[in-house]
Parts: structure tokens; C-alpha cells; sequence
């Protein structure tokens, strides 16, 4: 522990590392470049590195860029990273009413909790989150996405359900396109090279958010912000969290367990966390509209996919994330392997990877809490200017996700359908989720059923977790049933109440 | 149906819509038998889905007019305010814009579209709009073009 710190506190690698968070949250508040383009761009200067100094730089330039998407999807709706994706509804809502300082302060401080508490599940329960991870096989993936699923009647309400559920079969349907990972087949690509790969997620996000609401406020003219002025302050925002401190902790845990889960992703972290705030919350309704904890649930929980997601790749070189695959190729690089070698012959690497991530943490608190007041102040910016800046951003942003030009005709594309579903009161959050947990239901239900044959007990609940969430999925489609019909008879009764007053008056 | 009905309901986007996503719909659904057995299951399942409800919500939309009141969509929200001419201009401009980046590349096509959204609008002093895109480019240049080589330039511009 103490030759980790001797490294990293050398005055010469602080400044190394303070300038790696520096950068990387810019390079995270740009669309399309994201945690993993981050670290591949900055990885071969960290090989001049010890390898303690190297991998603590990479882990450091890892969370600050996932807490630098959330920045660009609460001010211009435009998520940098597609953690930050489900940040859009609330954070750009709250910065419409003015709030954008208050929403980048609860951004800060719930990033930096999930940074912070995905560091601690790393130093005490790294062998225990690995075994749990590796519990996870096709029925179980499956029945987790489906008890994502389950949300969209949350998410929606009762009097936009149907609406929402055509809103999350578009997005069901978008996942469809492509290559089946299954079969090979090709499935509605229409001879089209570019549809084989399918829609890349951060292209559609930024569709579907950032180039819709250009064409809103085109339409509605005015800034971002409705009431002209940035009213909410950053200080204000950062004690938030706090006072929803259980959906924080709940958000953090469902971060490290879904970066250390194979081949789930950030984005269904964030996704999965909001949905969980959303469900718990006593009045749902609020959500998508300015509400604190829809950015303090996807927040905690995509940097807390930082920690979680190198705990499989640590202990047994299974990668959890996209970028912790590439963090793995650079322990790789280094001459280390993962396991014994890093956690009992080279164990200073280990503490230097914890200490970089606690350290980026106190980092961006401390940057991000100096310079969101300055950043809110785009909010006010004339919409004259906004439109077409943002336009060239997003046009830029798609692109860069994969270097293709088709990803900018997706996003223009989505940005109008986005503009007609958010004006008919469709549920865009709806649409990204079915989206995001689209392909996990289809592609394990297929292999649930070629492991399992025929037989749904066999293939779907062939151990004690697939059966618990199982359970869990019943549990909470009954529970958002019986919900809104619970509500909406509540309010019915209560309109009566209310015209028989009237009448006795 | 009287003509004014069309008109006034038929005709808005929230009938045409789900009418649109309904023959969608169908049309992707009637796909799906000739896909290899395991990956036509969710393209039925999730496209019979689609075709029901959209079916039930344009349903729910003729009868919420029948009974309803005119600035209501039929889950009860307020209709959406009208489509200004400035969203047609922004609609329009982007569009171009796509063409331009699709044809010629990123830095021309920009370096129009930047001015010609801040006069549709509204905005009238020239040095506005110059700082405007001189900024926007230059930076999208130096932090796209220069430090993460991300090659915007496409076509006959060069890469």
C-alpha cells in the first residue's frame, strides 16, 4: 500500500494524473469518444509508466470520462457517454427549469459516490463479486433484462401506457436489425451493408435526445433554460443525493454488479438503476420531468460499473466492460496477468489501481464543483446560437462512434421521429430501454432454449438466481399492475369527492 | 366521415403516426416467417405486439375525438403548440446539411449551415453570426480534426 502511494503521490505523477482527469472528462463531455476511446487514445503514453503509475492513470482517465458524459446530456441533452444516456431526461428537464447548476452538482456528488463505492467493493469484495458474476448464464441474463422490462409501465404511467409500450416495441424492433448473433441470419438489413452491424446505441441516443430537441427548440424558440436565468446552484445539488441516500447506495450496488457481469454494460446500468428509482419512487410521475433522483440513480451507477467491471477482469481476465477490456490489454501489456500475479505477487499494482480511483474521485469533485457553475451558464445561451451548434456536435458525435457516416442519417432520422413522439407524448426512455435490453432477452432466450431444450423449467429456471428473478420479474409486473390500477381508481374516487364538494356548495 | 373530420383529427400526427407505425408494423411482421426459425421468434412476437397496439390506439384516438375536446390528445394532455415556420427552416437546413456532409464532407457544408439556421433564426448582425462559425469550426477542427484525428473531410474534399 505504501509503495502504491509513494508512486502515485510523486509530485511528477500527480501532475501526470491530474491532467489525464483534466482531460479525460473533456474528452467525455464529447459525444461519441466515450470511457474506452479515452483509454485507448491514452494508453500508450502511460506505457512510459511504472505499471503501478500506468494502470492508475488508465483507471483515473476511466471514471472521470464516464462523470464527463453526464456534463453534455444535463446541458444540451446530448449524452457523451452512453451511461449518461438515461441522465437526458431528467438532467436537460432540470436545466430547462433553470436548474442546471443544482443538476451538475447532483451529477458530481452521485458519480463520485458510485466511484467511491465501486473502489471499496474492488479492495474488500473482489473474490465475492467475481463468484457472483460468474453465477450469471444465459437464463439468468435473461430473466434480468425481463425484469428491466418490467419498468416500462412505470416509466410510462397509466394514461400514456399504451403509448409507451408502442414506444419500447419501436425500440425492441430497432434491435432486431442486423446480424442475429445467434443464427447469422440477417434480419430487416434490406441488402444494406450498414444495417448489418445493426444501430449503434450512442447514435441513436443522440438521435433521439440531442437532435429532437434541436428541432423543439427551433419550434419553441428561446434558451435551454425556460426561465431565462441559471437559478439552482451547484452546492446545492451536491448535498442531494444524500437525502435519497438509499436509491444512491441502491444505484452504486446495481453499478458494480452490472460491470461485473459480463457483456451488460454501463448503459443498461444506468438504465436499470433509473428504472429501479423509478419503480420505488412514491410519485413516478415526476420522473422525466426534473426529477433529482433520475440523475442520481444512472450517475452512481455508471461509475460504479468502473470498480465493478475490474473486479472479473482482476481476479479471472474476464473483461465486464467494453473498456475493461482494454484496460485488461494493457495489464496484458505491462507483463502482469490477472490473478495471483496482480493480487499477490505484484499487489502494489492492485492498491495503486484502488488509490488512482479513490484519487480521481476527490479529482473530480474538486474540478467538477469549480467549473459546473461556468458550464451552466450555457443554458442561457440563445437558442439562435444553441441550434446550430448543437446540430454540428451531434452530427459529429454519431459520427465518431464509429466512423461512420450512416450513424449521422440515424441520428437525423431518430431526431425527427423523436421530435413527433415527444410531441404525442411517447416515452423516448421507454424506446432506449427496450433498446438496450433488447438484444440481452432475445439472444439468451435463444440460448436458454438450445441449452435447455423445449422444456421452459430446464432452460429458464435451472438454478436458485434464475428462479429469485424470476420471482422478482412476476413480483414486479403484479406490483406495476396492481399500481396503476390502484392509482388510477384512487383518482377516480378522489374526482368524485372533489365534484360532490362542489355540488353540496 | 365528414371531411372536416379528416381534416381536423385524420390528418394530424397523432393519428398518423401509430397509422404509420401500424403498416410498419405489419410489413416487418410479415418478414419475419422467412428468417431462420430461431431468430423469427421476437420479430413475430414483438411485431404482433406493435400491430395491436398501435391498432388500439388509433382506436382510442377516433373515439377520444368523438367525445373529446379539441386541444386534448386522447390520453388527456394538452395537444402540442402549433409547428412553426422556424422548425420547417431548421428542418429543412438540416437535411442540406446532411446532403453536404454525405457529399462533399464535413467543413463546407458546416461552414453554410451555421449562418443560414441563425438568419432562419432571426438573427441579423453580421458579426454574430461570423464569431459563431468561425468559433464552432475552429474548435470542432482542433479537438475532431487535430487531436483525435477523427476524419471529417470525406469524399472528393479528400480524408
Amino acid at each position: 500500500m505504501l509503495e502504491a502511494l509513494s508512486i502515485l503521490f510523486d509530485p511528477l505523477s500527480l501532475v501526470t494524473m491530474i491532467g489525464a482527469i483534466v482531460l479525460a472528462i473533456i474528452l467525455g463531455v464529447l459525444p461519441g469518444v466515450g470511457p474506452s476511446l479515452s483509454i485507448a487514445l491514452t494508453m500508450p503514453f502511460t506505457f512510459f509508466m511504472k505499471p503501478a503509475m500506468g494502470l492508475g492513470t488508465l483507471v483515473a482517465i476511466y471514471n472521470a470520462a464516464i462523470y464527463g458524459g453526464s456534463i453534455s446530456a444535463i446541458l444540451l441533452n446530448v449524452p457523451g457517454t452512453p451511461g449518461s444516456a438515461a441522465t437526458c431526461a431528467d438532467g436537460f428537464a432540470m436545466s430547462q427549469k433553470g436548474e442546471a447548476g443544482k443538476a451538475l452538482g447532483i451529477s458530481l456528488s452521485s458519480s463520485a459516490f458510485g466511484g467511491l463505492l465501486s473502489a471499496v467493493a474492488l479492495l474488500f469484495f473482489a473474490p465475492l463479486v467475481a463468484r457472483f458474476s460468474l453465477m450469471f448464464g444465459p437464463s439468468e441474463y435473461f430473466w434480468l433484462a425481463c425484469w428491466g422490462l418490467t419498468i416500462i409501465a412505470a416509466v410510462t404511467g397509466k394514461k400514456n401506457f399504451i403509448k409507451g409500450l408502442i414506444a419500447s416495441v419501436i425500440g425492441f424492433m430497432l434491435a432486431l436489425v442486423g446480424i442475429d448473433s445467434i443464427t447469422g441470419t440477417a434480419r430487416y438489413t434490406f441488402g444494406s451493408l450498414h444495417l448489418y452491424d445493426g444501430f449503434d446505441m450512442l447514435a441513436l441516443v443522440i438521435g433521439a435526445f440531442a437532435a429532437s430537441q434541436v428541432l423543439i427548440m427551433a419550434n419553441e424558440g428561446g434558451s435551454i433554460s425556460k426561465v431565462g436565468k441559471v437559478t439552482g446552484k451547484v452546492m446545492e445539488g451536491l448535498v442531494v443525493p444524500f437525502k435519497h441516500l438509499f436509491t444512491l447506495i441502491r444505484s452504486a450496488v446495481i453499478g458494480v454488479l452490472f460491470g461485473a457481469i459480463p457483456a451488460v454494460g454501463m448503459s443498461a446500468a444506468g438504465f436499470f438503476s433509473y428504472s429501479e428509482a423509478v419503480r420505488s419512487a412514491k410519485k413516478p410521475e415526476r420522473f422525466g420531468k426534473g426529477a433529482e433522483e433520475g440523475i442520481i440513480a444512472p450517475e452512481a451507477a455508471n461509475n460504479a460499473t468502473v470498480g465493478g467491471g475490474l473486479i472479473p477482469a482482476l481476479t479471472l481476465g474476464i473483461p465486464g466492460t467494453q473498456s475493461t477490456a482494454i484496460m485488461l490489454g494493457a495489464v496484458f501489456a505491462y507483463g502482469l496477468r490477472p490473478g495471483k500475479d496482480i493480487f499477490v505477487d505484484n499487489v502494489g499494482v492492485f492498491y495503486a489501481i484502488v488509490i488512482a480511483l479513490v484519487f480521481s474521485v476527490v479529482m473530480i469533485m474538486i474540478l467538477g464543483s469549480l467549473g459546473a457553475n461556468l458550464f451552466a451558464k450555457v443554458t442561457v445561451v440563445p437558442g439562435t446560437i444553441l441550434i446550430p451548434t448543437i446540430t454540428v456536435v451531434y452530427f459529429i458525435g454519431s459520427y465518431a462512434t464509429g466512423n461512420k457516416m450512416f450513424n449521422i442519417v440515424v441520428a437525423v432520422l431518430l431526431g425527427i421521429i423523436g421530435f413527433i413522439m415527444k410531441r404525442n407524448g411517447y416515452s423516448l426512455v421507454s424506446l432506449l430501454l427496450a433498446f438496450v435490453l433488447a438484444p440481452i432477452v432475445e439472444d439468451n432466450f435463444v440460448r436458454a432454449r438450445m441449452i435447455g431444450g423445449k422444456a421452459f423449467v430446464p432452460s429458464f429456471l435451472d438454478s436458485w438466481l434464475s428462479i429469485a428473478l424470476a420471482v422478482l420479474t412476476l413480483l414486479s409486473l403484479v406490483w406495476a399492475i396492481r399500481r396503476e390500477f390502484f392509482k388510477s381508481r384512487k383518482a377516480i374516487l378522489g374526482e368524485d369527492q372533489d365534484k360532490s364538494k362542489i355540488q353540496k356548495r | 366521415m365528414d371531411k372536416n373530420f379528416i381534416k381536423e383529427n385524420i390528418l394530424k400526427s397523432e393519428f398518423l403516426f401509430p397509422l404509420a407505425l401500424f403498416g410498419l408494423f405489419i410489413y416487418l411482421t410479415a418478414q419475419a416467417p422467412g428468417f431462420h426459425t430461431r431468430a423469427r421468434v421476437f420479430p413475430l412476437a414483438i411485431g404482433s405486439l406493435g400491430i395491436l397496439l398501435t391498432f388500439l390506439e388509433m382506436l382510442r384516438q377516433v373515439i377520444a375525438w368523438r367525445r373529446g375536446r379539441a386541444d386534448e390528445l386522447a390520453d388527456g394532455t394538452k395537444k402540442p403548440p402549433p409547428v412553426r415556420r422556424t422548425f420547417w427552416y431548421t428542418f429543412g437546413l438540416t437535411v442540406g446539411f446532411l446532403v453536404g456532409v454525405l457529399t462533399i464532407g464535413f467543413y463546407i457544408p458546416a461552414a453554410l449551415f451555421i449562418p443560414a439556421t441563425m438568419l432562419a433564426q432571426g438573427v441579423r448582425k453580421p458579426l454574430t453570426i461570423i464569431i459563431t462559425t468561425a468559433a464552432v469550426l475552429i474548435v470542432v477542427y482542433l479537438v475532431f480534426g487535430l487531436w483525435l484525428y477523427v476524419p471529417l473531410l470525406a469524399h472528393f474534399i479528400g480524408r
